[in-house]
């Protein structure tokens, strides 16, 4: 498809890189000590980086406001970045994001009823809506799920009767009279504190978690099972949906994803490994493994191969923020569902329709089975989802056009207009083209998210988070 | 231009090009059911298991054994002719006969060395050449063997089919055990609704097996950090033998001494001593099934359901287990293997000998003894 360009379209240009340490500048990403270049004798050596596993971004997510931005990473670090206001110097570029605050919220563990390691990789952020001055943040990894609160604090009492200025408390008997303690300012601090921890309900890896719009509940999803929680209590949840068979031979199909819907707090989805979406409502029972719609695409058999089924596999579930749509993700497209057509998607978007006759050695070296999310933006009018080479797509519902636009560090000069790329799948690669064979499959994207309400989106390449933002005309 | 009153007719089909799309249908379906079995050893070594991954690998086996199935029934709506069949069947059989034209025994082993020195076993391992595959895979490479030449196949036409849903189940088996820590296709408690699930830990735990043992500690396999519940069925065939009270009664002769303390030095006796119930639940089958022990090592196309030649096939086909040292033992599982039963002499291995190795020497004693037992 073409590439886009003026009208309606964006133009989307580079904002921001987090993560690594350019050789030029080394700003201080507050936790984020990605990469080393080596540097021999005065030589420099170029695409030589050392990559810790543990920067690997896993999850990125804007609060409801679009204020703060959330990633977490593999070593179980959150890191949330906030926007700042605009300067007056530069109108024409939004504020930038900065660091707001850095904490671990997960540790890694060790089960020793199982003698399996759990990783304390982060899989899922989502936000609650903010009430008061605080922040919260769900974070959970495999097994157990955190509720974080941040806060700040910019003042501090003092002139206290029983404490000097350094602490130490004072003699009584020479304190001749009382003052009161005053409110100074300080220098911002950003606490995070952990205030509910969830643990010991999933036996298999959670996959998702999903805030209900009650504010009240949440949903957490593993590979077998479906739990509801109240944000207040932490000793039990429900259970509400369990596909576990009786005899774990019969195991063919697992949950791949869930989602609350963002209206109706009765309502969810989830996902199957077979490219299945059912859509629950929790009034009907309190055991929803009886769906109430389901959803799934007839298969078209001139495409059968054997790796119908691990394609088909839906990697992420995302309801409209309408509510009246839902989009899923499997392996080589995206498809747009409306809830109330259950026989087919309405809308289908390839996104790498290129690599349909790779799938054999995409299967060898394991890539087939890479998760990729996708995400609307604010206005459900677009649609945005990852690919490899460090390449992500994104789709306009409307005008039915789409991009492919590539996160890299060449391309990242400031407020430097992205420009499309395109994959050459026919014999003639013109220029500027890339090959699907030159295609680099451990450049993957698979987090990306949409500011709620402008456009903004941030990417994350594995261990590089790329924000940029549309060019205001 | 087809003339008003007469009749199309079909063009003739190439045969050869009939049998070249089939065959590479076929080759193809070799090659993902090699990787599939390749990738499920090799899924065991993962850092991070996957549920989700280690299903859909399932899945696509499953799936192409039913291809292979439907496809030798010659009645099939796959894309598989009547051709096909013959060629499956051929493939499928086609067993260590011709040598250039290897196929491994991909279930137990990935290393083709080790792997190619199965000799004796005349239930035929489905597999495929043991060479890397490029990754643009072309069909029709020498190694691939589509044509099967004039073996007899019709003798072993089940038994490819037998050991590949064997596999299947046992790696279902495998998988179960592995993730949610249970064997032997317990039933799900009853599930109340609104249950609360404080005691989540405390059920699931209950029905995990022990796995005391680390990966060092089976000779030489590199993970040392996670152990897969594979180890589970090991654990539970070691300890069903060694010394629980019901058994010692039947081998009160034995000497148990160094088998244990083999145990101790692996750390399994103490966590490791499995429950009352699921050594019972295996000593009837075991008691039934001894005697025909010593017809395990032949052919083992039975189609005995016994829990006990379940816990054998798990064994057998569990990748932990037999790639511990693949520069040595040529009859891959030390336990079961079928070549080296009831042999007491058991290769010396090259390397530095582990724990795993003593405890397989001891193991194949007791075995030895057992037989002995029974036949007297």
């Amino acid at each position: 498809m073409a590439g886009v360009s003026g009208g309606n379209d964006f133009q989307w240009c580079f904002s921001q890189v987090k993560g690594a340490i350019d050789e030029d500048v080394a700003e201080d990403f507050g936790g984020y000590v990605a990469s080393l270049e080596l540097v021999v004798g005065s030589d420099r050596v170029p695409d030589v980086t050392v990559l810790r596993p543990s920067d690997i971004i896993s999850t990125v997510e804007f609060n409801y406001s679009g204020e703060l931005l959330a990633t977490g990473d593999k070593g179980g670090r959150v890191v949330i970045f906030q926007h700042e206001q605009e300067s007056k110097n530069r109108p024409q570029l939004r504020g930038e994001y900065n660091v707001y605050s850095t904490f671990q919220s997960h540790e890694p563990e060790f089960d020793y009823l199982k003698s399996l390691e759990i990783e304390e990789k982060i899989n899922k952020i989502r936000w609650l809506p903010q009430q008061n001055s605080a922040h919260f943040l769900l974070s959970t990894n495999d097994k157990t799920i955190k509720l974080w609160k941040i806060s700040e604090r910019d003042k501090r009492a003092e002139g206290y009767n029983l404490k000097d200025e350094e602490g130490r408390l004072r003699d009584p008997f020479r304190i001749s009279s009382l003052r009161v303690p005053v409110l100074m300012p300080m220098d911002l601090m950003v606490e995070a504190s952990p205030r509910r921890i969830f643990a010991n309900a999933h036996t298999y890896h959670i996959n998702s978690i999903s805030v209900n719009s009650d504010h009240e509940t949440y949903l957490s999803a593993d590979d077998l099972r479906i739990n509801l929680w109240h944000l207040e209590i932490t000793d039990r949840s429900f259970n509400i949906v369990d596909i576990k068979p009786a005899n774990m031979e019969e195991l063919t199909e697992v949950i791949t994803a869930a989602e609350c819907h963002p209206h109706q707090c009765n309502v969810f989805v989830y996902s199957s490994s077979k490219g299945t979406i059912r859509l629950c409502d929790m009034r009907a029972a309190a055991l929803c493994d009886r769906h109430s719609k389901f959803f799934e695409e007839p298969e078209d058999p001139s495409s059968r191969s054997f790796f119908s089924e691990i394609i088909s596999s839906i990697s992420d579930v995302k309801f409209s923020h309408s509510g009246r749509y839902m989009m899923t993700r499997d392996y080589l497209s995206v498809k747009v569902w409306d809830l109330n057509m259950e026989n087919r998607p309405v809308e289908t978007y390839q996104v790498h329709e290129y690599l349909r006759s790779k799938l054999c050695s995409l299967y060898e070296n394991d890539c087939i089975f890479d998760k990729f999310e996708c995400c609307w933006n604010g206005s459900d009018s677009a649609i945005m989802t990852g690919s490899y080479n460090n390449f992500f797509r994104m789709f306009d519902r409307n005008t039915r056009r789409d991009i492919t636009l590539e996160a890299s560090r060449e391309s990242s000069k400031p407020r430097a207009t992205l420009k499309p790329r395109k994959v050459s799948t026919g014999g003639k690669r013109k220029k500027d083209e890339i090959s699907v064979d030159s295609l680099d499959f451990n450049k993957k994207i698979l987090h990306t998210a949409w500011h709620p309400k402008e456009n903004v989106i941030a990417v994350a390449a594995t261990n590089n988070l790329y924000i940029f933002q549309d060019k205001i005309n | 231009m087809i003339l008003k009153g007469q009749k199309r007719k079909l063009p003739p089909e190439d045969p050869d090009h009939t049998e070249e799309t089939t065959a590479e249908l076929e080759g193809q379906r070799q090659l993902v059911l090699y990787i599939s079995l390749n990738k499920y050893q090799h899924g065991q070594v993962l850092a991070e298991p996957s549920l989700r991954r280690s299903v859909l690998i399932a899945n696509t086996l499953r799936q192409i054994t039913l291809e292979a199935a439907m496809g030798k029934d010659g009645g099939s709506p796959t894309p598989c002719g009547a051709a096909a069949a013959v060629h499956t069947k051929e493939d499928g059989c086609t067993g260590m006969a011709t040598p250039d034209r290897q196929f491994t025994v991909t279930v137990h082993n990935s290393h083709s060395a080790a792997a190619s020195d199965f000799s004796s076993p005349p239930d035929p391992q489905f597999g495929v050449a043991s060479s890397r595959h490029q990754a643009d895979f072309q069909v029709s490479t020498p190694d691939v063997c589509i044509e099967g030449g004039s073996e007899d196949w019709e003798s072993m036409s089940s038994d490819p089919d037998f050991s590949l849903s064997a596999a299947i189940s046992s790696i279902l088996t495998t998988l179960e055990s592995s993730i949610d820590g249970n064997h032997g296709g317990s039933p799900a408690a009853p599930r109340t609704p609104l249950r609360s699930l404080e005691n989540l830990a405390a059920l699931e735990g209950d029905g995990a097996s022990k796995q005391g043992v680390r990966g060092p500690s089976w000779g030489g396999w590199e993970r040392a950090e996670e152990s897969r519940a594979t180890d589970s069925c090991v654990e539970v065939m070691r300890s069903s033998y060694l010394g629980d009270l019901a058994l010692d009664d039947i081998f009160q002769d034995i000497d148990t001494s160094l088998l244990e303390r083999e145990l101790g030095v692996l750390g399994a006796r103490g966590e490791g001593h499995p429950s009352g119930e699921e050594l019972l639940r295996y000593l009837p089958s075991l008691s039934s099934t001894v005697p025909s022990f010593s017809s395990f090592s032949s052919s083992s196309s039975s189609s005995s359901s016994s829990p006990f030649l379940s816990i054998n096939q798990n064994m057998w086909c569990l990748p932990s287990f037999s790639s511990f040292n693949p520069t040595t033992t040529p009859s891959g599982s030390p336990f079961f293997s079928s070549s080296s039963f009831p042999s007491s002499s058991f290769p010396s291995p090259s390397s530095s000998s582990y724990p795993g190795q003593g405890l397989a020497r001891d193991g194949l004693e007791l075995d030895h003894v057992m037989e002995v037992l029974v036949e007297s």
